[in-house]
């Protein structure tokens, strides 16, 4: 049976090249698929089932590392980089097989190689080391939430983390409050948490986050129930038993 | 346990505590006072041993100890020594705070610097990935398309040239059409790297192109808009780049970076880029300058950066 691969990379003139190359250095094998996204490239593994899947990890749809773990088990998989630091690291150390952008005839053909010999072998389960690679992209980026995208109305927009005052959580919606509009997400306050400062964001009650310096004054309604007001809004918050140790000592 | 936080109107609401005077108010408080501390101190010894001179005086005139001309002489003698005594502490004293003053005055102000030069290297900087990318696509082009590689090599030439130099300059001097021409030098790598999956337009009155521009800025939405825009989209995309000057509470340049791409989508943003530009808009320009995103129900994205026309608050 002749070798079949896929090959994913979002950009034509580069996706061209790696055809043409791959034609005159491997001339059996059989180029089923060019994808230029990786939605595109998903549906395609399925449809063809190639042995080896060359894939950009930069891509619109679905990143090649998401590619990658729906082709797991199913084709070898050569990753395609033009400058992905933590990555390159995490390949080496699994010893998964790479290229980097430009891509030099030398290089590919050791791939090549190396991948002519394994093509009888089942394609190795690289599922855990893709998890704990994309694990590594998300914390290299700052673990706070610099931005929220909400809904305003019809309109969707991007709302400065520090500028909102409080999030409230409201039957399965998140209302955003800022002192110059309200808006709504579907993300509930437990999966927000992680993402805001603990020094800048404080949840006063199981459905209140509210920004620190946002406080304006601590009070008591006529039921004794701890509340606070803020600067730049006239709502008032509950302060819940659970949450009033953090007013202590203020 | 109470089912949902209700959110109430202030009424029938005691304070308990005021947080009012926050931090921040409290430390410029105390920055701008201490220069009138030993005038104060001076003033309350001043008062202090007047009041005790009066009352030695009166108890020797009870005792008849002295006599009737004595509160007179008493009285110039009494300003001779605290005059002698204290004016001398008093203005060494607020000499040696002023200098502490300026001496924090200074700091700050080096600080400021310090993390605007940081910025602007933070910004001067090509995206390595870019540059590999762009790289990646010309190589493949040498091959392919002669005359587009050629297009693409001058293309990346000029970027880097309307890039680079940034460094050195201080960011005050960039100006409107300084960026317009950055974005531009972008714009034409994207669409020969896309092949032509997308075309842009520019949009800016003759008058607004020599207003001073804070640099890289209007690159960090433009290269948003192709990432997060024009480049997950299946089918052609249009950019483009917009300004005009708004008479709205004092006048004020407003440049806006309109695509018809996927758009925004509800959720969590982690955009870096985006953060940059915000914090150094609030350095420069404080209150006076606002960063905005938003998607229009029609589709696409629209991010917008409005700046005080003529850089006045610009330092």
């Amino acid at each position: 049976m002749r070798p079949s691969a896929l090959i994913a990379e979002d950009e034509a003139p580069q996706r061209r090249e790696l055809c043409r190359l791959l034609a005159s250095r491997w001339p059996q094998l059989q180029i089923v698929a060019e994808c230029a996204d990786g939605l595109t490239a998903i549906a395609a593994l399925q449809a063809h089932r190639p042995t080896v899947a060359f894939l950009d990890i930069r891509m619109a749809g679905a990143s090649g590392l998401e590619v990658a773990q729906q082709a797991c088990k199913m084709a070898h998989v050569v990753f395609i980089t033009a400058y992905e630091q933590h990555a390159i690291e995490a390949f080496e150390v699994g010893a998964l097989d790479y290229l980097l952008k430009p891509i030099v005839a030398e290089r590919l053909d050791a791939t090549l190689r190396r991948l002519r010999t394994r093509l009888s072998d089942t394609p190795k389960d690289i599922d855990s080391i893709i998890d704990s690679i994309r694990q590594g992209f998300r914390s290299a980026r700052s673990t706070d939430i610099p931005w929220i995208t909400a809904s305003l109305g019809s309109t969707i927009k991007l709302i400065a983390t520090e500028d909102v005052l409080f999030f409230q959580a409201d039957e399965g919606i998140t209302r955003v409050v800022t002192p110059l509009e309200q808006a709504i997400i579907r993300t509930p306050l437990k999966d927000l948490l992680p993402g805001l400062h603990p020094d800048m964001f404080w949840q006063i009650h199981r459905s209140v986050i509210v920004r620190v310096s946002a406080i304006r004054a601590l009070g008591r309604n006529e039921l004794g129930r701890l509340e606070i007001a803020l600067h730049g809004s006239a709502e008032i918050l509950p302060v819940s038993q659970a949450f009033q140790w953090r007013f202590r000592g203020m | 346990m109470c089912s949902s936080a209700k959110i109430r109107r202030a009424s029938g609401w005691r304070p308990v505590r005021d947080y009012t005077g926050s931090k921040i108010d409290a430390a410029a408080g105390v920055l701008s006072d201490r220069g009138r501390w030993p005038r104060r101190a001076f003033l309350g010894w001043y008062l202090a041993s007047f009041l005790a001179w009066n009352w030695v005086v009166i108890e020797l005139r009870m005792h008849r100890l002295v006599g009737p001309a004595a509160p007179v002489w008493g009285l110039l003698l009494w300003s001779v020594i605290v005059v002698a005594c204290a004016l001398p502490v008093a203005l060494l004293w607020e000499r040696r705070v002023e200098a502490r003053h300026q001496r924090e005055i200074s700091k700050m102000q080096r600080q400021r610097q310090e993390a605007n030069l940081k910025l602007l290297v933070l910004q001067a900087q090509i995206e390595p990935h870019f540059l590999f990318n762009t790289l990646a696509s010309l190589r493949a082009l040498l091959r392919q398309d002669v005359m587009q590689a050629e297009a693409m090599v001058d293309a990346l030439v000029r970027h880097l040239r309307a890039v680079l130099p940034r460094m050195r300059e201080d960011g005050g001097a960039s100006t409107l059409s300084d960026q317009l021409a950055i974005c531009v030098s972008y714009l034409e790598l994207m669409v020969t790297r896309l092949e032509g999956r997308f075309t842009y337009g520019i949009d800016v009155p003759e008058a607004l192109l020599h207003a001073p521009f804070p640099p890289l800025m209007l690159l960090t939405l433009v290269e948003n808009a192709i990432k997060h825009g024009i480049e997950p989209k299946a089918g052609a995309g249009r950019i483009c780049i917009e300004a005009r000057l708004e008479q709205t509470a004092g006048r004020s340049i407003l440049a806006r970076v309109v695509d018809d791409g996927v758009g925004l989508s509800p959720g969590l943003g982690h955009g870096l880029g985006l953060r940059n530009v915000r914090e150094q808009l609030a350095l420069w320009y404080g209150e006076h300058a606002v960063l905005s995103l938003s998607s229009p129900p029609e589709g696409g994205a629209v991010a917008s950066i409005q700046i005080p026309f003529e850089g006045v608050h610009l330092k």
